[in-house]
């Protein structure tokens, strides 16, 4: 009975190794894998978030200097005066800006990488007024993903 | 038959092998997905931490509030990602310098985050106006 006994467990052992490896080592994977991924995540939301900042500084430069040198063009003017009159001359230093003459707007882009800042301005009619009034500010990434889930980036979206 | 017992003994010993041996490479995935994990979530806690301070820093003029309360530009966290003195498991670093261009006063600020073996986590730059030479501005 003894010797059947033994019979019976042989193999035994060898499933049960089989099966708490194979168990425990796809649990370890899986975590693994979450764990990495949530790692890629937060390293492209950190890239993000400091390309944005970025451009953030590079845009407003870009505004104080566009605005410094209009209010340098414009102090010849009166006080009333129509800006346009000197603003072609802006315009044509500037080829980087798009100019709207029907709603007044300029559109100028800060490019870094993959990411961009578009801002849109409006320009003023008189002197008196703010010269260039910021109404847009837009954050776009060029490589045509979407991170709005956790920052996984989801191919084809906007 | 003599010889079964000696083969369940032999196919025993081995799994044991072949377990000890699988458990210690399982655990130490286990101890390298804990340690990303908390590595992580030290990230997300600290780059909550350099958001405030970059907010603080695009007023014109604007200090964080650990300048105030530190005269030092070099923070330390933990590897839990909260502020800690005496750890260097992270380092914040920042510099602030006032730049003129075109008549215009410009505060930058340049913050980078390190771990502790130097590798740039992130680099944030913040910049500011805090002058200009026409007043309609």
């Amino acid at each position: 009975m003894k010797t059947n006994r033994s019979i019976n467990l042989f193999g035994l052992s060898t499933l049960l190794t089989v099966f708490i490896v194979l168990m425990m080592s796809s649990f370890a994977i899986v975590t693994f894998l979450s764990a990495r991924n949530e790692q890629a995540a937060l390293k492209r939301s950190a890239t993000i978030l400091s390309a944005s900042y970025r451009l953030s500084s590079l845009t407003e430069e870009a505004y104080f200097a566009y605005l410094n040198e209009l209010s340098d063009l414009c102090e010849p003017l009166e006080s009333n005066a129509n800006i346009n009159l000197v603003f072609q001359q802006f315009l044509s230093t500037h080829p980087e800006i798009q100019y709207n003459n029907i709603n007044r707007t300029l559109i100028y882009r800060i490019t870094e990488n993959d990411f961009s800042q578009i801002n849109t301005l409006k320009l003023s009619q008189t002197k008196t007024d703010l010269l260039l009034e910021r109404i847009g500010t837009v954050f776009v990434i060029d490589n045509h993903q979407d991170y709005t889930q956790n920052g996984d980036p989801i191919w084809g979206g906007k | 038959m003599k010889n079964r017992p000696s083969f369940f003994f032999l196919e025993l010993s081995l799994s044991l092998i072949i377990l000890t041996v699988s458990m210690s490479i399982v655990f130490s995935v286990f101890s390298h997905t804990a340690e990303m994990n908390q590595a992580n979530q030290a990230e997300y806690k600290m780059m909550e931490t350099l958001i405030n301070y970059s907010e603080d820093l695009r007023n014109p003029g604007g200090v964080t509030l650990f300048e105030l309360l530190k005269d030092s530009n070099t923070f330390t966290f933990n590897a839990d990602g909260e502020l800690d003195p005496i750890a260097d498991d992270y380092t914040l670093s920042f510099t602030k310098t006032l730049s003129t261009l075109n008549l215009i006063t410009y505060q930058k600020s340049h913050l980078t985050l390190k771990s502790h073996d130097g590798k740039i986590i992130t680099e944030y730059d913040v910049s500011v106006v805090l002058e200009l030479n026409h007043e309609n501005q």
